[in-house]
């Protein structure tokens, strides 16, 4: 826990790591304690929901009576605890994932961290009031509740971290986005704007490392596999599929996509585009071209 | 781009945290470790099925305990396989980043493909001791059979990391890339079987262990035993025998240029492996006397063979001019002594575990541990105390300079 946490506190928020290049800077950044011990109390919760199905199997009803009991107990103090600890963690995250919070995480993953966390505290009180009427299908299906309740908050955590990898350092598509002086890293994007993408990038087949006018669909579909394709599929199915996204945002034409793209500069959730005028003018084709 | 600067584009810019000898050092020996217990797991599902086939009683005697043995070995065999798995990341990242995505499809199916295999494994080994119905043993061969299968997949990605002259035209068809994943791209027999066909050999080794493990217990039956040393001891020396002949024809089928045969790490290798082929020609006349010093020359051999395939990757890799020496190192020491002290520590504590485990198995009855060992048991908690205070004291005194008032 004292390891995962660091880690998991890291992707969020790297504290003053982009400044000093400490790995403990990063590592005990301000998101972590209060991140450990909500982790830690849920913890308990979690091992209750799963020490109350155990006992269920229990034979002698003394036994199953005192087991679920005590493991309730653990589970109602771990919930609760943990749902407190949660608002001291919101209030450590940094600004740009407070906005996040606002405007990408979707109602559905709130309603169900918050009915997750309801449902198993009137559990566990209900298994402490009367331990014995507790059998194990509902147990089960309280541990469904519980990983309903983790999938709705660590997806959470996780679209947060838009639109980079390591924030303040490098883009979900792996291109540096600012510099990290102790490390002697450099910035990238301002050399991708001057050189191009198709320059820049390994696995470009020579044909496509420069925008033609025989080419522009095609090197446009290349730089989308290089820019885009981290985060949106590029078939029909798959996670956000491009050809979907552009219809919803009515990328009609090339000019409203190149539009689009110039936008993504001031955009919280998506990287901005980088690469030449030429290059962004080819990706606009191609992404008109999925508007079909 | 040419292959050399596409590889240089493709390292971390941050450099490794520490120099580049340490990560070597420790992937190639949890590599070794790793591949072994993939051998116990192999060779142990498949003699437990075909212990079950055979009519022979001293097989069908032994089955049942190799098919319990056998998802130990597996659960091992991954564990250990994480430790290599990350090192590799480290100090050769942009091989196996690329050969990675070029088959996505196959490195995500193994993931399935290993829980597919050890539930089969598990079915099999649980059903098998509730009673002896013959179609149960078809999850154990379903279970070999998958094993085989994610073997080949390691296989392809660790061949396909050594050739990035060909990644591009694996990728590309014309101008239009393919980013199925869905192929594997290159696969060369000889080296497969040269990391398969050990399993046998070692397992016999396995065997011959097992019977030295339980020669003083007197509620087992000593002419199984005997049989069962015998039966390892033969299996390991022929095994081994194949193994180097495979070996041979794995060097014959490396390019030329390569020039492995005059590697001093490939003779190292080879010598161990000749030695260690006359020590089980030895083992026959009393394979349990052998046997740990048998187990013991196999390790060396295998660690040896490890830093020999480490040593061809580095030639392959050297044709392009990259060195893992060559890397740049931004030597972060709280990051490397944290890594250290918490490694450290945990192979003392893993050291307690596995003396229960090995004292309790060995003991007839009830097991009671010795003075020595409970003083043992204590340090580990204490040491595991110690971990956390000094840890989160660090934790509290970095937040305090960086957030304090």
């Amino acid at each position: 826990m004292v390891v995962i946490t660091g880690i998991l506190a890291f992707m969020v928020s790297p504290g003053t790591w982009p400044k000093t290049g400490g790995f403990f800077d990063g590592f005990f950044n301000q998101t972590y304690w209060p991140q450990l011990f909500m982790r830690t109390t849920l913890m308990f919760a979690i091992a209750g929901a799963y020490a109350i199905a155990v006992a269920t199997r229990l034979k002698d009803a003394g036994t199953r009576s005192f087991v679920i009991k005590a493991a309730s107990i653990w589970g109602v103090a771990g919930t609760l605890l943990g749902v407190a600890l949660f608002f001291w963690y919101l209030a450590t995250l940094p600004a740009a994932a407070h906005d996040l919070v606002e405007a990408l995480v979707p109602g559905s993953l709130k309603a169900g961290a918050i009915l997750a966390a309801g449902l198993l505290v009137l559990y566990f009180l209900f298994a402490a009031v009367k331990p014995l009427s507790i059998r194990m299908v509902p147990a089960l299906v309280a541990i469904l509740v519980v990983f309903g309740g983790i999938w709705s908050a660590e997806r959470a955590r996780e679209m947060i971290r838009k639109p980079y990898i390591i924030p303040q350092y490098m883009y979900s598509n792996q291109i540096i986005g600012h510099e990290i002086a102790p490390k002697g890293v450099k910035a990238e994007v301002p050399v991708i704007n001057e050189r191009g993408i198709l320059a820049f990038s390994p696995f470009v087949p020579r044909e496509l490392r420069e925008v033609t006018e025989g080419n522009v669909r095609q090197a446009g579909s290349m730089i989308g596999l290089i820019e885009c394709s981290a985060c949106h599929a590029f078939g029909t199915g798959g996670l956000r599929p491009m050809g979907q996204m552009v219809r919803r945002t009515e990328l009609k034409d090339a000019d409203s996509a190149e539009g689009f793209l110039s936008a993504l500069d001031g955009y919280p959730s998506m990287p901005p585009f980088v690469g030449t005028a030429e290059e962004k003018r080819a990706l606009a084709v191609y992404l008109a071209s999925l508007h079909e | 781009m040419e292959t050399v600067a596409m590889i240089k584009s493709l390292q971390d810019p941050m450099g490794l945290p520490f120099y580049p000898f340490l990560f070597q050092v420790l992937m190639v020996l949890t590599f070794a470790l790793h591949i072994l217990f993939v051998n116990f797991a192999l060779g142990t599902s498949f003699l437990a099925v075909y212990g079950r086939f055979k009519g022979d009683p001293g097989w069908r005697r032994l089955s049942p305990g190799l098919a319990k043995a056998a998802p130990a070995n597996v659960s091992m065999a991954m564990l250990l396989g994480v430790a290599p798995l990350l090192f590799v990341q480290v100090v050769y990242d942009p091989f196996w980043y690329a050969s990675n995505l070029l088959s996505a499809a196959w490195v995500i199916g193994f993931i399935f493909i290993m829980m597919a295999a050890y539930s089969s494994l598990y079915v099999f080994y649980l059903r098998g001791k509730k009673g002896d119905r013959k179609g149960w043993v078809l999850f154990g061969a379903a279970a070999v059979v998958l094993f085989l299968l994610a073997g080949v997949i390691m296989h392809a990605l660790g061949y396909q990391l050594l050739q990035p002259e060909k990644w591009q035209q694996w990728y590309m068809t014309g101008s239009a890339a393919d980013t199925s994943g869905l192929s594997l791209h290159a696969f060369q027999l000889p080296r497969f079987l040269h990391f398969i066909v050990p399993s046998l050999a070692l397992t016999g080794i396995f065997l011959m262990l097992y019977a030295w493990y339980f020669k003083d217990r007197r509620d087992m039956d000593g002419g199984h035993l005997a049989w069962t040393g015998a039966t390892g001891a033969k299996m390991a020396f022929l095994f081994t025998l194949f193994q180097a002949l495979i070996g041979f024809w794995w060097l014959l089928s490396l390019p030329a240029e390569l020039d492995f045969l005059h590697s001093p790490f490939f003779l190292a290798g080879a010598g161990l492996g000749i030695g260690l082929l006359l020590l089980l020609y030895a083992a026959q006349k009393d394979p349990v006397k052998y046997a740990v010093l048998s187990g013991f020359g196999a390790f060396c051999t295998i660690f040896a063979m490890s830093y020999a395939r480490e040593a061809l990757r580095m030639s392959y890799l050297g044709r392009f001019g990259y060195s893992i020496f060559d890397y740049k190192v931004n030597v972060d020491w709280p990051s490397t002594l944290l890594f250290l002290g918490t490694f450290l520590m945990a192979l003392l504590i893993i050291g307690y575990l596995l003396t229960v485990a090995f004292q309790s198995g060995r003991a007839e009855g009830p097991y009671e541990a010795g003075p020595a060992l409970h003083r043992l048991g204590k340090l580990s908690i204490v040491l595991l105390l110690a971990w956390i205070v000094v840890v989160a004291g660090l934790g509290v005194a970095i937040s305090l300079r960086n957030y304090g008032a």
